[in-house]
């Protein structure tokens, strides 16, 4: 507790004049209590991302086997990863589709739920609690779990599907479901998003639906027109949280299907893992990272961008 | 308070017997938000059941969600032939206390500056942090691979927790928000009473972001608790494996070896049915430790901590 | 499996953390630091009084561990200075190996396989034992089944020396075969006469979407390359020749389009992505099932009295030969060991006569010796099934050895490009998406990319 020992000395402490000289103005104080309160995280920061972001940046440039040392080889990487990698396109293809699909459900779901828990429901602080349970599930053991269900040969899942009636699927294990089956799965932790809307919903003020309702509102307007637009701040960080998970998605399909079967769950993560620690080409894999990255970065920079014409800010109205 | 839409849509409409019984005590909601809730349950449901069952009940009926009799034969496997478990929970439990309370501290100490004081290249530096919650963990693997390595802080927890620990956007966002929603008055009093800027921030300001602390605290535990990729690529001396890594491992290596340990318990369970067992037991203590914080976490929650 | 002492590695956690290749430093620590045995005056040591600790970086439990006590044994008994001592590894051997090589703290003897061969030993990391093993009267290195010592032999040097005769040989379930009323298989049958038989048990019963209940073919082992790679060479193909990759040559295009035909056209193998949930083979469900003869204790042990079961040789491919992979592990050298010849005289147990009895009785393996594996005796008293214990023995000399001579950044069989673009491939052609020119056309081409990349 460094910080706390500097600061709690400053009142008792001989040095406290030289202390005050070297403080100064009080802006100057500020100014050096700031640092020392940020100086952790700023040293983290630093070690621990942008270190390795910068080095990374170096490897992306070389051929760099683990055990020998890196070779600069200029763009090679980039220009390879592009033209000769002959699955770089369908892992882009299936990281993208993957974010199209399961991150509008999840919101779309995880929304509706919170829009049935925001009822005078009774036993909703339960409901709430139960929907959260899926998202604290360690990702490891959610797989497993899910593996097992939609499995086409002994499965709940397909059983349930026999009882009733409708036909079955072999989910994972065909190339036309499996990605499918990946999103199915992702819905089961809607609860995670959905607390975050119920709260949002929660803080509607209810004079704007008394206002709205004394002028003439019938239901759907007052939900086309004040709940809707005051919750666009609260689903635009759904959305952009939703992306940055989609475009990292990994450790359900490592361990479910491996990118399989035929590339058709051979996401970008797993791309870049395989290149680095499995053909031990750190290099491409880096290379690969950063075009990741700069993707990464690009369409959050877009949605931010488009987060004016759609997104609306309480304090546009109070 | 939690009156809305759905409930005015509903009353203005047309009346009869049946719609007035259904709105008086709000049937389809209730109705359709237990559909979900077994929907949801269901898996977990199934989980718990299966571990539940012995070999033979297990290979016939594998869908009957309430065993028709109770059997310990998967726990007492899991306990006894799976040695390594206790070791990978020890592990998991120090990484995850150990990161949690270092996120705690810095982003509530990085959190309370950026929201209140003001020193040069403060929001230079806020839109770098920021920034960084959009660098894909997995994508700067390889680069903290070597680091690590470099450090000699591969396969070791105390590592794990410095490179856990510092991954901080989303915390020092959520306690900058808290901070900044108390009232500035309060803290200004403070100062003219000539309280220091330690004493303000560690006796008012702290105290009054207690939930955006546990929300915090709670989102690092169950993130470190879930972990796989980080601490897949950084640890493979079992003695350090956390227990989401540790039952992978377990799960893929195959029952010959464990069950030398148990010869008498051969055959007398299902490989699932004892892969379900671990499944729980890996998952219970997070939930635990939800269970305990929930309250706290979803008023945190409810309170606005989570928005842009 | 739990590793070092728990108490050990708690205490000095902090050490061990700041200390390259961690575990092996801690076994480093312990171990006395002989100034004077440089590999000169080996010989001298071992006949002195001097102790000499051995470090063996070994898996812990069955089969590794309890061959390594038998080495270790041997090793004593010769050299009664030394001793040696183990050190458990896990997880991913190749990356600890190489951090351990890295920082020169890899123990003097080590666990290695048939797909570490190639890397360690271009990487230098496992040491040539070829030269010490033929000026050795102990070891009779043209007494191994040439199949065997070829997985650990790299540019002709010898990188492991194997443990057993693991060659890939056919288990199938009789009960099975003879409920569909199907012949049993023979030591003369072709693969047609597989395909004919494993029809009438895949025939035999239809769930109501038409998927079989029971297969002929088991997909567990499906794109090893000990399961893929005789189909190749049984049809007179080649993968790589003059440094150029040539899967999409016209025989192994044949070679492979027969393989695939197992599901593509004849539907008697279990469909690809189809998890019973368990091993299909032990769980009843397939009939045939191919791999090396350590499986035959796990399948004895959990297949009990559900169904009978055996095993027999390969069936004979179009070349007329028991066309047939293997996959074995073995113990290498480190070649910075301070004592390289000790570290050679421990690992070469594992080749002599008395311990390949010793472990084919404890049922560990199926000795690699000719001269002990073609007589009946070894198989005296073991447990069965399987009864047929020679046809572990009668495949080895129509066993291939996988190509390793890929450049190390393009992978092999085992590993990198050249092994997923094959997997990928032959996935394809399986599931029919693509024929086998097609697709192997597209693999050829990565291949010779990455070729032409590291020329």
């Amino acid at each position: 507790m460094a910080v706390e020992a500097t600061l709690s000395s400053t009142g008792t402490k001989p040095e406290k004049s030289f202390f005050d000289r070297l403080m100064g103005t009080k802006r100057r104080r500020d100014t050096i209590e700031g640092y020392i309160f940020i100086l952790p995280v700023v040293l983290g920061l630093l070690i621990f991302t942008i270190g390795p972001m910068l080095a990374s940046f170096y490897i992306s440039f070389t051929k760099y086997p683990i055990l020998r040392s890196p070779e600069w080889i200029g763009l090679r990487n980039y220009v390879n990863m592009f033209t000769k990698e002959p699955n770089f396109w369908q892992a882009c293809k299936v990281t993208l589709l993957y974010a199209v699909t399961a991150v509008p459900l999840g919101i779309a779901g995880a929304f509706m739920l919170a829009l049935l828990l925001n009822q005078r429901v009774k036993g909703m602080s339960f409901f709430r609690t139960s929907f959260y349970i899926p998202t604290i599930v360690p990702a490891v053991a959610s797989a497993v779990l899910w593996g097992w269900l939609l499995n086409p040969d002994y499965g709940l899942i397909n059983a349930m599907l026999k009882t009733v009636g409708l036909p079955t699927s072999r989910f994972l294990g065909e190339p036309d479901s499996a990605l499918a089956s990946l999103v199915l799965m992702s819905l089961w932790s809607v609860g995670g998003g959905m607390v975050i809307y119920l709260a949002g919903l929660q803080g509607i003020p209810e004079t704007f639906y008394e206002a709205a309702k004394i002028d003439g509102a019938n239901g759907r307007q007052l939900f086309r027109f004040i709940t809707v637009p005051l919750m666009t701040p609260t689903l635009f960080f759904g959305l952009v949280m939703g992306l940055i998970g989609a475009f990292q998605y990994f450790t359900e399909a490592f361990i479910l299907t491996q990118g399989g079967p035929l590339f058709s769950t051979y996401f970008y993560s797993l791309m870049v893992y395989e290149r680095a620690f499995r053909f031990t080409q750190m290099g491409m894999g880096t290379a690969m990272a950063w075009f990741l990255l700069v993707v990464v970065l690009t369409l959050t920079l877009l949605v931010f961008r488009s987060s004016p014409l759609w997104v609306f800010y309480e304090t546009e109205v109070k | 308070m939690s009156t809305n839409s759905f409930d005015k849509a509903a009353s203005s409409r047309g009346q009869s017997g049946v719609a007035v019984w259904l709105r008086r005590y709000e049937i389809l909601p209730h109705a359709a938000l237990a559909v979900v809730m077994f929907v949801v349950l269901l898996p977990i449901l199934w989980l718990i059941s299966s571990s539940l069952k012995d070999a033979q009940q297990f290979y016939n009926h594998p869908s009957e969600l309430l065993p028709r009799a109770i059997s310990l034969v998967n726990y007492q496997y899991m306990f006894t032939a799976i040695q390594q478990l206790p070791v990978y929970m020890t592990n998991s439990f120090i990484l995850a206390f150990g990161v949690t309370a270092i996120q705690v501290l810095c982003a509530a100490l990085a959190g309370y500056a950026f929201a209140r004081m003001t020193f040069r290249g403060r929001d230079i530096i806020f839109l770098m942090i920021v920034i960084s919650m959009f660098v894909p963990r997995g994508g700067g693997l390889m680069a903290l691979y070597e680091l690590m390595n470099f450090l000699k802080l591969r396969n070791s927890l105390f590592g794990m927790i410095l490179l856990f620990g510092s991954h901080l956007p989303v915390p020092i966002f959520i306690m900058r928000q808290a901070f900044l929603s108390i009232p500035k008055e309060i803290e200004e009093s403070a100062m003219i009473d000539g309280a220091s800027r330690w004493q303000i921030f560690w006796r008012i300001a702290l105290p009054l972001a207690t939930s955006a602390m546990v929300i915090v605290a709670t989102l690092a535990f169950v993130g470190v608790w879930s972990d796989f990729l980080v601490t897949f690529t950084m640890i493979d001396r079992d003695s350090q494996l956390t227990i989401s890594v540790g039952i992978r491992k377990v799960l893929t290596s195959g029952y010959e070896t464990a069950t030398a340990n148990v010869p008498e318990l051969r055959g007398q369970f299902a490989s699932e049915a004892a892969d379900a067992a671990m499944l729980l037991f890996s998952a219970f203590p997070v939930v635990l430790i939800y269970a305990l914080l929930q309250r706290w976490f979803m008023k945190g929650i409810t309170e606005g901590a989570i928005k842009f | 499996m739990s590793v070092e002492s728990r108490t050990v590695s708690r205490r000095s956690f902090l050490r061990l953390a700041a200390a390259a290749g961690g575990m092996a430093a801690l076994a480093a620590c312990a171990a006395p630091a002989p100034p004077s045995s440089s590999s000169a005056s080996d010989g001298e040591a071992a006949a002195g009084p001097e102790p000499i600790e051995l470090r063996v970086s070994i898996l812990q439990g069955a089969p590794v561990q309890p061959v390594n006590e038998f080495l270790s044994e041997a090793t004593t008994a010769k050299n009664p200075n030394v001793t040696a001592k183990f050190e458990f590894i896990s997880g991913d051997l190749a990356e600890l190996v190489y951090a351990q090589a890295a920082a020169g703290t890899l123990a003097d003897v080590f666990f290695s396989a048939d797909l570490y061969a190639v890397p360690f030993a271009k990487n230098d990391v496992s040491l040539d034992l070829k030269a010490m093993a033929e000026g050795d009267p102990d070891v009779d290195l043209e007494d191994v089944f040439p199949a065997m010592l070829g997985l650990g032999t790299v540019d002709g040097e010898i990188h492991f020396l194997p443990s057993g005769l693991d060659v890939v040989t056919m288990y199938y379930n009789k009960t099975l075969f003879e409920q569909a009323g199907a012949e049993l298989p023979t030591d003369t049958w072709t693969w047609d006469d597989l395909i004919t038989n494993t029809k009438l048990i895949t025939e035999m019963e239809q769930d109501e979407n038409g998927n079989p209940k029971y297969w002929g073919l088991s997909n567990a082992t499906w794109n090893w390359w000990a399961t893929v790679y005789p189909w190749i060479v049984g049809y007179g193909g080649l993968i790589l020749e003059n440094d150029q990759s040539t899967w999409s040559s016209p025989k192994t295009v044949e070679g492979l389009q027969a393989y695939a035909d197992l599901w593509a056209k004849h539907n008697v193998a279990q469909p690809l992505g189809l998890d019973v949930g368990g091993d299909s083979f032990q769980l009843g469900r397939a009939a045939v099932y191919t791999h090396i003869q350590a499986l035959r204790t796990p399948i004895r042990d959990n297949v009990g009295d559900k169904f009978e079961w055996d095993i027999q040789l390969m069936p004979v491919m179009p070349d007329g030969k028991h066309r047939t992979g293997m996959g074995t592990w073995g113990m290498s050298a480190y070649s910075g060991s301070k004592h390289p010849e000790l570290a050679y005289q421990y690992v070469k147990n594992i080749i002599t006569p008395d311990v390949q009895t010793k472990m084919t009785k404890a049922e560990i393996v199926v000795p690699l010796l000719r001269s002990i594996a073609e007589q009946s005796a070894w198989m005296d008293g073991l447990a069965t099934p399987p009864e047929n214990f020679m046809a572990f023995v009668n495949g080895a000399d129509d066993a291939i050895l996988p190509v390793m001579d890929h450049p190390a950044d393009c992978g092999s069989f085992y590993v990198g490009v050249v092994q997923q673009s094959y997997q990928a491939a032959l996935e394809a052609v399986i599931r029919g998406t693509k024929g086998a020119e097609e697709a192997f056309t597209e693999a050829d081409a990565t291949i010779q990319s990455c070729l032409n990349d590291n020329a």
